[in-house]
């Protein structure tokens, strides 16, 4: 419930523009924060990979739940955007082992979804182990931006 | 969905008529010729007929029974007629083919001996309040369960109840279609979503700049691109909470709620949202209002969608007076614009799916299921809404909720809010 909460203030005030001068894009010596977008949207996955990269993020992309994990593993991600409904493997899977691996108990994780899914997610606790609960068509880029920065 | 059950219902209530009136009708001429107590069962079928001794020529009379006789055995609905004492009197053949049980084995039989009904089942259903689910399952002769559609209703003569006629069907394939539509929209739903996101998406980005800054005109069209892609998704999110609320699983977590403060948050937000239209917006809370035991989710849509609505179809300078009050028993908030108001003609239709007023017709807002949402919702949680309106003066809609608050229901879906 409290991430609902926490979404309806977000939709609520959806009309707020992109944060002006984040600081990590005018010093170059803040190390640049690595996002990691698991989403088998191609066209989805492209336009959060622009919108971070336009905000001076370093970008990964990962198209399914294992090929998601193995990039953890090698490439340590400040944050993750995570698909919930990809083949192969999918995100509540990959949220699952992610927090069996002690390493990535508190690596944040925020879930982009499609809405219908959040009753499946009830059950299996999903939103549990997620930092923060996102529905894809509710939101927009900057919002998504904002809750990254927020969690990291 | 519901006319095709408003259907069923009618064609049932007419089989039943007829039924009766057989019944009756054969009971009457049955009666003078004193039958006795042991050949009552044969005598509602087939009475016995002094006047007519001999078998050929058929008279009218016989042919009638004959045809009724046929009609009750070959109805297609399963057909249970007990007595006064609860024997089974007529069992049909549709009944013999759902229940497993020849004629001869139930006549004479108690109803609960060869009628079995799955008790454990009809408690889970009893929680849904809403959706058509409400129904049995009967128990085969082997054991086997099967959803039932059934009808019920005693005859009588003066004061005295003779017995119960039951009708019921097997409604397996019914709730089978019935699922299968709601998986369909669902899915359609969610396969929607998808593309919507991403023209939603790419339109918000274009019109930030981030692909370089737009002339005006440009700047227009990416909005009106991003303006329909809202509405195309609000639509979806609305097919989809129907569909939920109309499978009868929705949840229904009622807690502790303050919807004073909760009045005022929406009021602000659809002020905000509708700010360019310089409406005045007027909340006077009465009383002291207790807090509630509701969906907060849930009631929380029921105002967003009223205030919306108020907003949406009040011009511009209007006025929007939101009132809270409580009595005994309820809290009653009252939603008052001075817009456009509903025409006559429609006033009836407003809380069907897809209705949208005459006079609304050309705008460019509105799903036509905001108000059938609503009125779901208040269904859900044991409220009442009502309303009155005049075209052109304004609409005036009131929603109360018990005090006593929303009883918990337990499911496996939640709706969307906005």
């Amino acid at each position: 419930m409290g991430f609902l909460d926490n979404f309806q203030t977000l939709f609520g005030s959806k009309k707020n523009s992109a944060v002006p001068n984040a600081p990590t894009a005018l010093s170059p010596d803040t190390p640049k924060k690595k996002v990691l977008i698991v989403e088998d949207e191609k066209l989805l996955a492209n336009a959060l990979e622009s919108k971070f990269k336009h905000e001076n993020f370093d970008v990964l992309k990962a198209e399914n739940g294992q090929l998601g994990l193995e990039i953890i593993m090698t490439s340590h991600p400040d944050i993750v955007l995570l698909d919930l409904m990809m083949p192969v493997m999918d995100g509540k899977t990959m949220l699952h082992k992610l927090r069996e691996i002690p390493e990535f108990k508190a690596l944040p994780v925020v879930v982009l979804t499609n809405a219908g899914e959040v009753d499946n997610m009830r059950e299996t606790k999903t939103f549990d182990n997620a930092s923060a609960f996102l529905i894809k068509s509710n939101v927009n880029p900057d919002d998504i931006l904002q809750v990254v920065r927020d969690a990291l | 969905m519901s006319f095709i059950f408003l259907l069923l219902e009618a064609f049932l209530i007419f089989i039943l008529g007829i039924l009766l009136g057989i019944f009756f009708s054969s009971k009457k001429k049955a009666k003078p010729s004193q039958i006795p107590e042991e050949n009552k069962q044969e005598t509602e079928v087939k009475p016995h007929k002094p006047e007519t001794p001999s078998a050929p020529p058929i008279s009218s009379d016989q042919q009638e029974e004959l045809q009724e006789e046929t009609v009750l055995a070959n109805i297609g609905e399963g057909l249970v007629i007990i007595d006064k004492l609860g024997k089974i009197i007529t069992f049909n053949k549709a009944a013999q083919a759902l229940l497993g049980w020849t004629k001869q084995e139930a006549l004479g039989k108690n109803f609960a001996d060869i009628v079995k009904i799955d008790f454990d089942n009809n408690l889970e259903v009893k929680n849904e309040t809403l959706g058509h689910q409400s129904s049995l399952h009967f128990i085969r002769k082997d054991g086997t369960k099967f959803p039932v559609g059934i009808t019920t209703s005693s005859y009588v003569q003066g004061d005295n109840i003779l017995g119960t006629i039951t009708l019921f069907r097997d409604i397996t394939a019914e709730r089978n279609n019935d699922k299968m539509k709601n998986e369909f929209i669902s899915l359609a739903s969610h396969q929607l979503r998808t593309p919507l996101s991403a023209i939603k998406w790419y339109s918000r980005m274009l019109l930030n700049g981030d692909a370089g800054k737009l002339l005006p005109e440009q700047a227009e069209y990416a909005d009106s691109i991003y303006t329909s892609t809202e509405r195309m998704i609000d639509l979806v999110n609305s097919l989809l909470n129907i569909t939920r609320i109309e499978s009868g699983r929705i949840i229904v977590e009622p807690k502790p709620t303050d919807i004073k403060k909760m009045l005022e948050e929406v009021t602000d937000e659809v002020k905000i949202r509708y700010i360019d239209k310089k409406q005045k917006f007027n909340l006077n809370i009465h009383d002291t209002i207790p807090i509630l035991s509701i969906d907060p989710r849930l009631i929380r849509q029921v105002y967003v969608n009223l205030l919306t609505n108020a907003a949406k179809y009040t011009p511009e300078k209007g006025e929007i007076t939101i009132t809270l009050s409580k009595n005994s028993t309820d809290t009653t908030t009252e939603i008052k614009d001075n817009g456009m108001g509903i025409p006559q003609k429609d006033q009836e239709k407003i809380f069907g799916k897809f209705y949208r007023g005459e006079n609304m017709i050309n705008t460019k807002e509105g799903t036509g299921l905001g108000l059938y949402l609503v009125k779901s919702i208040i269904q859900l949680s044991l409220g009442r809404i009502w309303f009155k309106s005049e075209e052109g003066k304004g609409t005036t809609f009131w929603v109360s909720l018990p005090l006593s608050g929303t009883p918990a229901k337990k499911g496996v879906l939640s709706i969307e809010t906005e």
